[in-house]
């Protein structure tokens, strides 16, 4: 009787066990193998400036997006939680996700046309209020700043979503309590709401850091790396060589370089996760 | 005076955000209303009303998108099967997460950090050993080389998802069938599944939308057009000269169609189990 039940909840875990050591431990094991089979592939990578460009445009899409997506995400929860009752509450509460429904591919399109330079919306009303036209996808920081625009878009709704969560488990009396007091609403929000979260706001912030260090589509589908390739980050030199030079030593380099820093990453999370 | 200051700051900060939030759409909505010569003036709205881009794209009459129907149902297929098998994998791997269990300790753990691993993994980091694999066995231009991995990084979400259905089922439940003899098996086919039906449902329609809205994936397996996607010649769409941006448009409205609806029916859903224990104060 009991032996039954121990086999059937470990055949149960066979699955996963599976297809975690097909897909995730042979593919790392396996492009740590191919990588280091080649040392001087991965020292002349060290040596390229190409390589160090990648690096500095993921690190300042890191510092950029990372913390403006939580500020956003912030800032709407807050409203969410403040206008709740108000049919401004319930329009932002129903419209916000609209981003993160979308398949990212149909809303890099509608993003590409809106940059456009001489038939984009924003341009028309950059136009319109009198300002100059900004050549979004024709130099470098324009271009950075697209991408950085696209994945904030694209990704702030999410946040904003498990920040809510977190915001509206928060007992109601403890706001009431204080403003009886005579708090400001940036008092409640340093003394009562943050400290309260905190644990949830770090986890998503570390877990949108390695996310975001992985982000492919924001930048292929908006810039294409371009202009002349200035755009490029880590995971879109990898896939390039592969798929454009065909240097499978090399693309697969590229990708295990960041590793380590993931991997710090990835440990940090994993021990506040089991807490 | 203060205290509605900040009121006030908020909502003004929160309308310019949400109108940031709809100018893309709003942008594209409008586009795939306008004639093909309309597309080349910037407006606020189109200046001669048209559906003839949705036309044009459902009878597949523009050279881009002579194989929308096919495209699209190779879509569906893909994603049905990444559903079919993330469920599976899910509900199996939940239940051995989940208090229901009784296996050692030291497994439970080795499974559940698993998952975490593999759910907080950047999955475009696995994207060319993955390719590597696929090419050696040949399965590259079929579903499986899209639809197996995809499952795989699927399946941890719905694990978690499974498990905390699984932990909300009280032990009663299943001691009465304990007692009459019931193998774990049993129970588990008989008792537990039949009651997380609404779990079934959250858990297939995330998987269906995580391959539906996949651009990586599919983009390195297949490169037979009668093997595409929709996302990767939407992808494609990008790099053209001549752009009949109103068409491109409403390929892209009508591919976001169905996601949008099931992300509003199941919205609350979206949230992991994983979360749950971080998001309670």
């Amino acid at each position: 009787m009991k032996k039954i039940a121990i086999n059937f909840g470990l055949i149960a875990s066979l699955p996963i066990i599976f297809s975690f050591s097909l897909f995730i431990i042979y593919p790392v094991v396996n492009s740590i193998v191919l990588s280091t089979s080649k040392p001087e592939v991965v020292l002349e990578l060290f040596k390229s400036t190409k390589y160090w460009e990648a690096f500095r445009n993921l690190l300042i899409f890191l510092y950029i997006a990372v913390p403006i997506k939580f500020l956003m995400a912030l800032l709407i929860s807050g409203f969410l939680i403040t206008y709740r009752n108000n049919i401004f509450g319930k329009i932002v509460g129903i419209t916000y996700l609209l981003p993160w429904a979308i398949p990212t591919v149909a809303s890099a399109l509608a993003f590409r046309w809106s940059l456009d330079y001489d038939f984009g919306l924003f341009n028309k009303i950059l136009t319109d209020l009198g300002l100059p036209r900004i050549p979004f996808l024709l130099s470098y920081w324009p271009a950075m700043f697209s991408i950085i625009l696209f994945h904030i878009w694209k990704w702030t709704p999410m946040w904003t979503l498990l920040i809510y969560a977190g915001r509206q488990s928060i007992p109601e009396e403890l706001y009431e309590s204080s403003q009886i007091d005579g708090s400001s609403i940036y008092q409640r929000f340093f003394y009562i709401t943050m400290p309260l979260i905190r644990k949830l706001f770090l986890i998503c912030l570390l877990l949108s850091l390695i996310w975001s260090t992985g982000e492919f589509e924001a930048i292929w589908l908006v810039t294409m790396a371009g202009p002349a390739g200035s755009t490029h980050t880590i995971t879109t030199l990898g896939f390039q060589q592969v798929f454009q030079y065909a240097n499978l030593m090399k693309g697969v380099s590229i990708y295990i370089s960041v590793l380590p820093l993931v991997s710090v990453l990835m440990l940090i999370l994993i021990v506040m996760f089991r807490r | 005076m203060n205290r509605f200051l900040g009121k006030f700051l908020l909502f003004i900060v929160t309308c310019v955000i949400m109108l940031w939030t709809f100018l893309p759409l709003y942008n594209m909505i409008i586009t795939s209303f306008k004639t093909w010569e309309d597309v080349w003036v910037a407006s606020y709205s189109p200046q001669r009303f048209t559906i003839e881009p949705y036309i044009t794209v459902i009878t597949q009459s523009y050279f881009r998108v002579e194989k929308f129907w096919l495209w699209l149902w190779n879509s569906f297929r893909i994603a049905v099967e990444v559903m079919i098998l993330g469920v599976f994998i899910g509900l199996l791997a939940g239940y051995a997460i989940s208090k229901k269990s009784k296996i050692y300790g030291r497994v439970k753990s080795l499974v559940a950090n698993v998952s975490l691993l593999s759910y907080i993994f950047p999955v475009s980091l696995l994207s060319i050993p993955i390719f590597v694999l696929m090419y050696t066995y040949k399965l590259l231009n079929t579903d499986w080389a899209v639809s197996l991995p995809l499952a795989a990084l699927v399946s941890p979400f719905t694990a978690w998802m499974a498990a905390e259905y699984f932990d909300s089922i009280p032990k009663e439940v299943e001691e009465a069938a304990e007692i009459d003899g019931a193998t774990a098996f049993q129970r588990f086919r008989l008792i537990l599944l039949p009651l997380t039906t609404p779990a079934i449902i959250a858990l297939s329609v995330y998987s269906f939308l995580y391959s539906w809205n996949n651009y990586l994936y599919p983009l390195l397996m297949l490169s037979d057009d009668d093997h595409f996607v929709l996302p990767i010649v939407m992808g494609f769409f990008l790099s053209t000269d001549d752009s009949p941006w109103n068409i491109f448009m409403a390929t892209g409205i009508l591919y976001s169609l169905p996601p949008l609806v099931l992300y509003y029916m199941f919205r609350r859903y979206m949230i992991s189990g994983l979360f749950k224990g971080a998001v309670k104060v």
